[in-house]
């Protein structure tokens, strides 16, 4: 999806396509929140649980920290690079962040020293990928790794509780009775689209990931963007780990790798979605409530593990080609 | 509007923004006395032994004197499935030993990948180990390396891959272990005193664990004898994506019986993922799992997060031991079959959450250890 086709196949001069051409393109942009109404209807035919309101807000919160992971790997997506490490600069940030709390230190500072290693960590990638031309998968995947030794020699292998519960308030407290975890998701969400479709910056890193070298002979800044992109990703993904402790309420050092497959599936799956061939953060969240409220009616139907791991994985094939496919038919 | 009709308006979209955020609180629900003539007769078969668990463990120690001159410049791998904090410290605890008998330890960890730990236990072969400790790999996963080191005469320990008293693996020489399915039924036997038998659990484990299916039958065998109104769940999580799989896989539980009063996670590695999702659910179910990790210890001192676990003694003295039961192999001498022993730690005997006032017997157990190998 690193070669995303900015206007979806329309370009500025060219002839207005008829309204049967216009309808089919409306549709497959909605064809995925489409999806997502008919399951959900679906499933409150079959479960009674799916007509209450607390199982909606269980699904939903249960998703906030993965959609924050989902739309902050957007962020360098949309450039046409990978940000592996962003999983692992969370829980890297986390343990520092609740170690330098115990240790004494206001919270306020550890927070600031927490965004600093995002900030590092982005710079790193930035350095390697963006500078020296490192492909971004492989530099990525080498700060995961990294990170990950990091956190494990930070907290001597083993989970550390003991979170202020500032932090904890931060992340579970209710607003509406939501947590607040998922407001600021949908907060990130809402900021990332007004980013990427209301901004010339955002339609400048559109242009970079569809084609690089075509946006810097349009004079577009494509390293300084490309920079930006890496170090926003590492302070966004700071930010999380620090949100991480409080939904938490604890610090597992190994939990990187848990959150490494669903953020990315879910933005590659959201590219199908709203904003067809472009990472886009409205589509990113309805491909992840989809997988979510799928996932959940199986497992209410009582499938068992394999089950839903199946769904999930022939979910995002099934989405990936059918958007892959309209887009060759459209040309 | 006028100034005075703003201020008014916006300090009541204030006051309703405070009133709408509510901050989840932790409550420690007391004890629940039995109420049918079936809870108290429920309740008068299981207190006992709820009360034994809880008591102190006495310290289990070598069976005699150990030659460590005979043992000096040998060496030990130690293979474990990944390097969690229990890992971590049997690790100290085993180089303590080891350094003691001049043994060099070497670590391999495999990071839960299968072939990493065929590569670790063939390399050991290779290098002419003198003793084998895996913790928490499956042996069937291992067969071909583990013949091997069995045809090249090294001594094989599994550890922690299933109970105390089951059949050794082939090619290995014994098992490091607890029994899992009695430490299982005691927890169960905790939430139904806990209860007055009236407990509606769900237990979740991963069944790639030897372990924790041990576990989980266990829990169910023991509902079913002591109380036939109770309920069990058993959810079987994908471990590899633990922290989707549960927190759904959970909360689907929690749908579909809002009674549960009880989530037994089956190793507390997996209590952190748990909380958010009770949190959210509103959901005052008591929390209880086992082995006794830090962290754990910690939030039933704090009375947050979790309720009771089954812990382990010191995880330094498990590496003791390990180092004991693989050195007489080494040398051949008659083996101890050793049995991890647990006890229930929870609100009325955690006091500050230390080692020393949980397993007081093992306070000084290195000096025992040297003593006992010393012949003294």
């Amino acid at each position: 999806m690193a070669a995303v086709d900015p206007d979806g196949g329309h370009s500025r001069g060219a002839p207005i396509p008829n309204h049967a051409a216009r309808f089919s393109r409306r549709l497959e942009s909605w064809l995925l929140v489409i999806a997502l109404l008919i399951l959900i209807a679906v499933c409150m035919i079959l479960f009674p649980q799916f007509r209450t309101s607390a199982l909606f807000i269980a699904m939903i919160n249960a998703q906030s920290l993965t959609l924050l992971l989902a739309l902050c790997a957007t962020v360098v997506l949309r450039v046409g690079d990978f940000d592996l490490s962003i999983p692992q600069t969370m829980v890297a940030t986390a343990a520092l962040v609740v170690l330098l709390t115990k240790a004494g230190l206001p919270l306020p500072f550890a927070s600031a020293v927490g965004l600093l290693l995002g900030l590092a960590v982005g710079a790193l990638n930035a350095l390697l990928v963006v500078r020296v031309g490192v492909d971004s998968f492989v530099a990525t995947l080498g700060s995961f790794t990294a990170l990950s030794g990091i956190a494990w020699l930070l907290t001597d292998n083993r989970v550390i509780v003991g979170v202020p519960p500032v932090l904890i308030d931060l992340a579970r407290g209710r607003l509406f009775n939501l947590p607040l975890i998922t407001w600021y998701a949908w907060a990130l969400m809402a900021a990332l689209w007004y980013l990427y479709e209301m901004t010339p910056l955002g339609k400048y890193m559109l242009f970079i990931g569809g084609n690089r070298n075509a946006a810097r002979l349009c004079g577009i800044p494509v390293q300084g963007i490309r920079v930006g992109a890496y170090i926003a990703s590492g302070v966004l993904a700071s930010l999380i780990g620090i949100l991480f402790t409080g939904y938490f309420g604890a610090v597992d050092p190994g939990a990187g790798s848990q959150f490494m497959l669903q953020p990315f599936a879910a933005a590659f799956l959201g590219a199908t979605a709203v904003s067809v061939g472009r990472f886009n953060s409205v589509g990113t969240a309805v491909a992840l409530y989809f997988l979510t409220v799928g996932i959940t009616g199986l497992q209410l139907f009582g499938a068992q593990t394999w089950v839903t791991n199946v769904f999930y994985g022939v979910a995002l094939m099934v989405a990936v080609t059918a958007a892959k496919l309209a887009g060759s038919l459209r040309r | 509007m006028k100034l005075r009709g703003r201020r008014v308006l916006s300090s009541l979209v204030a006051a309703g923004m405070i009133a709408a955020v509510q901050v989840p609180f932790d409550v420690a629900a007391q004890p629940v006395a039995p109420k049918t003539d079936a809870q108290k007769a429920c309740v008068a078969a299981i207190k006992d032994d709820v009360e034994k668990g809880r008591a102190d463990v006495p310290l289990i120690t070598p069976p005699g004197p150990l030659d460590l001159a005979a043992l000096k410049g040998k060496t030990i791998w130690f293979i474990p499935i990944s390097f969690n904090q229990f890992a971590s410290d049997w690790e100290a605890g085993l180089k303590e030993a080891a350094d003691i008998a001049g043994v060099k330890l070497v670590t391999f960890d495999t990071k839960g990948s299968i072939s990493a730990a065929n590569e670790a236990v063939s390399q050991a072969v290779a290098q002419k180990a003198d003793g084998i400790i895996i913790l928490a790999i499956r042996p069937s996963v291992i067969a071909g390396p583990v013949a091997e080191a069995k045809a090249a005469g090294i001594p094989v320990l599994s550890g922690f891959n299933s109970d105390s008293g089951d059949p050794v693996p082939d090619g290995m020489f014994g098992n490091f272990t607890s029994d899992f399915t009695a430490d299982a039924e005691l927890g169960v036997k905790w939430a139904l005193l806990d209860s007055g038998c009236a407990a509606d659990m769900v237990m979740v484990m991963t069944s790639s664990g030897v372990v924790w299916t041990n576990m989980s039958v266990g829990a169910e065998k023991a509902i079913k004898q002591y109380c036939a109104e109770c309920k069990i769940k058993v959810i079987d999580i994908d471990y590899g994506n633990l922290a989707s799989s549960l927190g759904g896989q959970l909360q689907a539980a929690l749908q579909l019986d809002p009674a549960i009063n009880y989530v037994f996670p089956a190793g507390d590695s997996l209590v952190p993922y748990i909380t958010p999702i009770l949190a959210t659910a509103n959901s005052q179910a008591k929390v209880l799992s086992r082995d006794g990790v830090s962290a754990s210890i910690e939030m039933i001192a704090a009375h947050s997060g979790q309720d009771m676990t089954l812990a382990m003694p010191d995880f330094k003295w498990v590496g003791w031991i390990a180092f004991d039961d693989v050195a007489r192999q080494i040398l051949k001498l008659p083996r101890k079959d050793y049995s991890i022993p647990t006890r229930i730690i929870d609100a009325s005997n955690v006091g500050k959450g230390t080692i020393k006032e949980q397993f007081p017997a093992y306070e000084n157990f290195r000096d025992v250890f040297t003593q006992t190998w010393a012949g003294k």
